[in-house]
């Protein structure tokens, strides 16, 4: 007659050498996993090392220069495509002038609200990005009035 | 499991234990007191293990559930990390991060010609496989009494898979690392080139040798890839519209001393040593010594500007001086005495001789030492010439390295040297190494801030209306200096065909930041520079189309000459003989 401390006492070292052997091959396998990480973080390393001394063969200016006139209908920027908004004409009081008035009469007034609405946008944008706060093109409140 | 007692039962066969059991007598007491005593030893001894094992166990709950692992325990149980591909060298990229040089595998063939069974069918093989081998001394080497040979150094994947398929015993690769110059050409005289072992032979490769070999992080040059390109093209555009035999520029940031460009022609692949020659080798901007002609005017009529001895309406003779056998002239005679600015303007030699006399040699050696002509410059290359200096320095070589010949100085000294006249009068070090951003060192002082506006005003108007014209680039108001000198011929002496046309230019005038430095080794006349070779037909159109690439690129917007602009970059001269100061 077995005495019940002893199959508690049983059950228990059988339990835990169980759990021993898993943990330690879920350890084993993980480990395993670590290894093979590495390997390949190691590997594609390396790859981006050739792939970076490729990047820097394919641009060579001369070749891009080379493509782009073979692919592209692009010029190289010259100086008068270059300028700030200081330099553009200031904007027309109300957008709904005669040039808009005579190609779409019936619609050109939802037409102007919404350049003028995009034009805004873009300018405010601008602004908040602390691009030239004081030039004379930003909207005032008045010219505003107009478009509405 | 007590038997019965059975009183006198005698039976031998009866097992032992079924012994009848005696009542209990005196006799029984000590197997009673023997078993209890056995007991309390079993439990004594129990209870010692029990305890010893929850000791045991609390301490594994402990470790393993409660406290925390010990960093400094926890590398040794972990498995060794695989590490990348160590590689010896780290990168040279450019301020942008471009890759300029790099180390990459290539694998080494090498043969032990012991186990090679027959060397001249390998050596056939492999000759065919290899292009550029020679069968008899692959034949040599593998029919040899050594255990290691190398048959061909760094192959290319192409060339080891061609190999490798040929199957022949007893060869076998060794993985080597090679420098790649992605970028060719392009900054080979900055960047250098190292050789078969890796170590660094010339250029940044030399210099930062021990660096490039410790360091982690790649090394960022101040040099810009795209700008490099510009300048290179252009210059090869001009040697070859000139039929020209070299030539070399320099862009550099005025205010940082950030060498952002430098090129020099003819030059050479890095990738492919086999087809460098020396000439191509050879860095005319920072080896090559040279004498700069009426650029030089630029510090001489700084000097005297400074010392006040001169001011830009000071008027000079202009007729020429003779000095024993020897006569200085002018290329553009003026016929008339000419003011400073006359004379900076239309470059005449024979005004900038006289300046210098007010202020005698002593001076003149003094403040072109301050200007670092006079020793070799400090930049991050090894190739640098070190000035050519007369000794004695008298009159007659005063007079003339006023306007640039007797005093040979390499490029970039010269670079350097105007950059300091041009940006407030300090001279700060020239660097081929990324500073920070808006980092600009500290300089000594060598002309007043004045005088440094005042040069500036001059190198404007030399583009407006004297002898650079041709470097104008609408908006980006150039100022600048021509400089043709005349060649030393083989024999001694001046060669009077063979010049050396240059001009250095600076923009924007009102507030410098970029200096385009071009030189050009004895240009020919073209029938669209109407036969000139001279600075002002070769050099200066070469920077005005530089600049005009460059400026855009770099997100420079063109200028509006305001009233206030014009007034700062603009010589008033009432009263002179001409109103040089009209632009509109």
């Amino acid at each position: 007659m077995i005495r019940q401390p002893t199959i508690v006492a049983f059950t228990l070292a059988f339990g835990l050498g169980f759990s021993l052997f898993m943990v330690k091959y879920d350890v084993q396998s993980l480990e395993e996993q670590l290894v093979k990480t590495e390997r390949q973080a190691a590997a594609d390393q390396d790859a981006i090392h050739v792939l970076n001394a490729e990047w820097s063969f394919l641009t060579q200016p001369e070749r891009l220069a080379e493509l782009a006139d073979r692919h592209l209908a692009l010029h190289p920027l010259t100086a008068n495509q270059l300028g700030d908004f200081e330099r553009l004409a200031a904007r027309p009081e109300r957008p709904d002038g005669p040039q808009i008035a005579a190609a779409d009469k019936d619609t050109s007034d939802k037409n102007a609200t919404e350049r003028d609405v995009s034009v805004d946008s873009v300018l405010k944008a601008m602004q908040l990005a602390d691009y030239r706060p004081d030039t004379g093109l930003r909207p005032g409140p008045a010219k505003h009035g107009g478009t509405q | 499991m007590k038997a019965a007692p059975i009183d006198g039962d005698e039976n031998p066969c009866r097992p032992r234990h079924f012994l009848p059991v005696a009542t209990p007598s005196a006799a029984l007491v000590p197997q009673t007191m023997a078993l209890r005593l056995g007991r309390n030893r079993l439990v004594v001894t129990g209870s010692v293990f029990v305890c010893a094992f929850l000791a045991i166990g609390l301490r594994l709950a402990q470790v393993a559930l409660l406290s925390k692992p010990d960093a400094a325990l926890t590398h040794l149980v972990q498995p060794p990390a695989v590490k990348s591909t160590e590689y010896g060298r780290v990168d040279i990229v450019d301020r942008n991060g471009v890759v300029l040089a790099t180390t990459l595998d290539s694998p080494s063939l090498f043969a032990d010609p012991r186990k090679i069974t027959d060397p001249a069918d390998a050596a056939r093989k492999i000759a065919h496989a290899l292009p550029g081998t020679s069968e008899a001394e692959l034949k040599a080497k593998l029919a040899s009494e050594k255990s290691f040979v190398w048959l061909y150094r760094h192959l290319t994947p192409t060339q080891q898979y061609a190999v490798n398929s040929l199957g022949i015993p007893g060869v076998d690769f060794e993985r080597e690392e090679r420098r790649i110059y992605p970028q060719g050409p392009l900054a080979a005289h900055v960047v250098g080139y190292s050789g078969l072992d890796n170590k660094g032979l010339a250029g940044i490769e030399r210099s930062f040798d021990a660096a490039l070999e410790d360091e982690r992080e790649p090394l960022q040059l101040s040099i810009d890839i795209r700008l490099q390109e510009i300048l290179r093209q252009e210059m090869q555009k001009t040697v070859a519209d000139f039929s020209a035999i070299g030539a070399t520029g320099i862009v550099m940031d005025v205010r940082s001393g950030e060498i952002l460009s430098l090129v020099s022609l003819p030059d050479f692949d890095p990738n492919d040593l086999n087809t460098a020659v020396p000439e191509t080798i050879f860095n005319r901007a920072t080896l090559g010594v040279y004498e700069m002609g009426s650029v030089f005017k630029i510090f001489n009529t700084a000097l005297a500007l400074n010392s006040h001895k001169s001011t830009l309406t000071s008027i000079y003779d202009t007729r020429p001086i003779t000095i024993g056998r020897f006569t200085i002239h002018d290329y553009h005679p003026f016929n008339r005495p000419a003011s400073v600015t006359e004379i900076f303007m239309e470059s005449s030699n024979i005004g900038s001789a006289r300046m210098v006399m007010e202020n005698g040699p002593e001076v003149q050696r003094t403040f072109l030492d301050s200007l670092g002509l006079l020793h070799s410059p400090a930049i991050e290359i090894p190739e640098i010439g070190a000035p050519e200096v007369p000794h004695p320095w008298r009159d007659i070589n005063a007079m003339t390295i006023a306007y640039g010949h007797g005093l040979a100085v390499s490029p970039i000294q010269t670079a350097i040297a105007a950059s300091a006249i041009v940006d407030g009068g300090i001279l700060r070090p020239a660097t081929l190494i990324k500073h920070a951003e808006g980092y600009v060192p500290a300089g000594t002082r060598v002309i007043s801030e004045e005088t440094s506006s005042e040069m500036r005003k001059l190198m404007r108007l030399v583009v407006t209306e004297g002898t650079g014209k041709q470097a104008e680039v609408p908006g980006y108001l150039i100022g600048g200096k021509t400089g043709t000198a005349d060649k030393v011929s083989a024999h001694g002496g001046y060669a009077k065909k063979s010049l050396l046309s240059s001009f250095i230019g600076v923009f924007p005038i009102n507030d410098p930041q970029y200096m385009v430095y071009v030189i050009i080794d004895e240009p020919h006349g073209t029938k669209k520079s109407y036969g000139f070779a001279t600075a002002g037909w070769t050099a200066a159109p070469a920077v005005a189309r530089i600049v005009a690439r460059m400026a855009p690129l770099f997100g420079i917007k063109p200028i509006e000459e305001t009233p206030e602009i014009h007034r700062a970059i603009t010589i008033d001269l009432p009263g002179a003989s001409r109103q040089v100061a009209e632009i509109d």
